[in-house]
């Protein structure tokens, strides 16, 4: 049996590398996801059905398969590739595209009788995009993005699978060595939903200071 | 060859017309929506055009600041010919950045009023002219502060759209486009979605700015304020202009029976 000090240095650690991979992971598909919505939205046709299908390839394939296609699948390739690296490429492999679906949804929300206003007032579309359209995208898109964020988070957990040394390893490893089983579960899922709910908070908090529309 | 190009090349419209409709056609697949209409339409002149639904009369309307393309014809505003520029000595369609530069002469004003929701009163009525450079920072606040004033929501500016009845967001929508300082303004339909009292508020502001000079195409389902505040108005029917007239005319006995048929509704 571990120390107790050590124990919580463990945790500590799992829940930093958990949380690393999340801001990472959802910070680059949040970029994806809003530069695929608008590939989607002004692109040229031929562009357009390669997002709905790499869309429905990545929600469709289980994460643990992803992340076992980035981690096997590159060291069969010939590539060393770090646990944690894989699982940042598999996660933004596919929370890209729930990012996207987000996002595309949000965009069709905004009421569209605001593009033939600009269009006659003769506004550049870039000053539109970034002063009218984006802003009331992420108005609408904040709560099922904030949503979709708690759910990636708790998917993190997966990545025990490829041996990252976030949370659930963590708890493995105490279970392993013959700690309560009980004990070091209730400890993580303690983390991941103090966590979550900040998450929540969060957005309840950004979305009452904002609620204009 | 060369007399072919002379032939099809514009003249301008004489200088009293503000806006000048010259054979606007527009396809709609088979359906032809507009069957080469011609329209004068004099600086300081109200026009109020009425016909039933399906005429085309707000496709003819959306045609002058080209949010429709019509498919054929010239389009005329101010002296300028809307949506085309000449290469190589024929007209083509004007790119985009071309477009909303002739767009600057008209301002519309929708049955909807799309407003922008995120920005409060004062934003809608600036952001247009800050993002186009229509003035000093300075300038469009003191102009847009004017405006909604003259529309009677001074104590409103910084109300959200959500904030406001149809009939206060559709004078804000009068305003942003006034902001803009068009020579010309469109009205489609502008009091359609709103209850008669509060129609009553935004036609108020319209007849205002018929009285001041504004050159000014109404579509419109209000007969009273087509015969009291239009100097001409015009019937459409199917694609065309089936006549047109000043409203003593328009709206007298003597009309054709299908325009005395039209208003009895």
């Amino acid at each position: 049996m571990m120390g107790f000090p050590t124990a919580m240095q463990l945790f500590l650690n799992g829940t930093f590398q958990a949380l690393f991979l999340l801001a990472t992971s959802a910070g680059v598909a949040t970029v994806i996801g809003l530069v695929l919505t608008g590939i989607d939205v002004i692109g040229p046709r031929w562009v357009r059905w390669i997002i709905p299908t790499y869309s429905w390839l990545a929600q469709t394939t289980p994460p643990l398969i992803l992340l076992f296609l980035a981690f096997y699948g590159s060291s069969a390739l010939g590539w060393q590739v770090a646990p944690m690296l894989a699982a940042f490429i598999a996660f933004v492999f596919f929370s890209s595209a729930y990012y996207y679906e987000i996002f595309r949804a949000s965009f069709a929300g905004i009421p569209p009788g605001q593009f033939e206003a600009a269009k006659a007032l003769g506004v550049p579309s870039g000053h539109f995009v970034a002063r009218v359209v984006l802003p009331q995208m992420l108005r609408i898109a904040a709560s099922p993005f904030v949503g979709r964020t708690t759910v990636l988070f708790k998917e993190t957990s997966l990545a025990s699978a490829i041996s990252t040394s976030e949370i659930m390893s963590v708890t493995n490893g105490f279970i392993y060595a013959g700690g309560n089983p009980l004990l070091y579960v209730a400890i993580a899922g303690a983390i991941y939903s103090t966590i979550n709910i900040l998450l929540i908070r969060l957005e309840r908090y950004l979305s009452k200071r904002y609620a204009t529309i | 060859m060369t007399e072919a190009k002379t032939a099809s090349w514009p003249t301008p419209p004489a200088p009293e017309h503000m806006v000048e409709l010259r054979g606007i056609v527009l396809n709609y697949h088979k359906l032809q929506v507009l069957k080469g209409v011609n329209l004068a339409v004099h600086k300081g002149e109200t026009v109020a055009i009425i016909g039933p639904s399906g005429s085309g009369k707000t496709t003819l309307l959306r045609c002058i600041n080209y949010l429709t393309q019509p498919s054929g014809g010239e389009v005329w505003v101010g002296g300028h010919l809307v949506g085309q520029r000449p290469v190589g000595g024929r007209l083509r369609p004007a790119p985009d950045s071309v477009l909303r530069r002739h767009r600057l002469d008209t301002g519309m004003v929708f049955q909807q009023f799309n407003l922008f929701r995120n920005m409060n009163v004062l934003d809608n009525v600036t952001f247009a002219p800050l993002s186009t450079g229509r003035g000093s920072p300075g300038e469009i606040r003191a102009r847009a502060l004017q405006l909604v004033e003259r529309v009677g929501l001074g104590h409103k500016l910084n109300a959200f759209p959500n904030e406001l009845s149809g009939g206060q967001q559709q004078r804000i929508a009068i305003a942003r486009a006034l902001a803009m300082q068009p020579k010309v303004m469109l009205f489609d339909e502008a009091t359609s979605a709103l209850d008669p009292e509060l129609a009553r508020e935004v036609l108020d502001v319209m007849r205002e700015l018929a009285r001041e000079g504004m050159t000014m195409v109404v579509v419109t389902h209000e007969m009273g304020f087509a015969r009291e505040v239009a100097d001409r108005v015009v019937f459409m029917e199917r694609g065309e202009i089936a006549l047109q007239g000043p409203p003593s005319q328009v709206f007298s006995d003597k009309a054709p029976d299908r325009i005395r048929r039209f208003l009895q509704h």
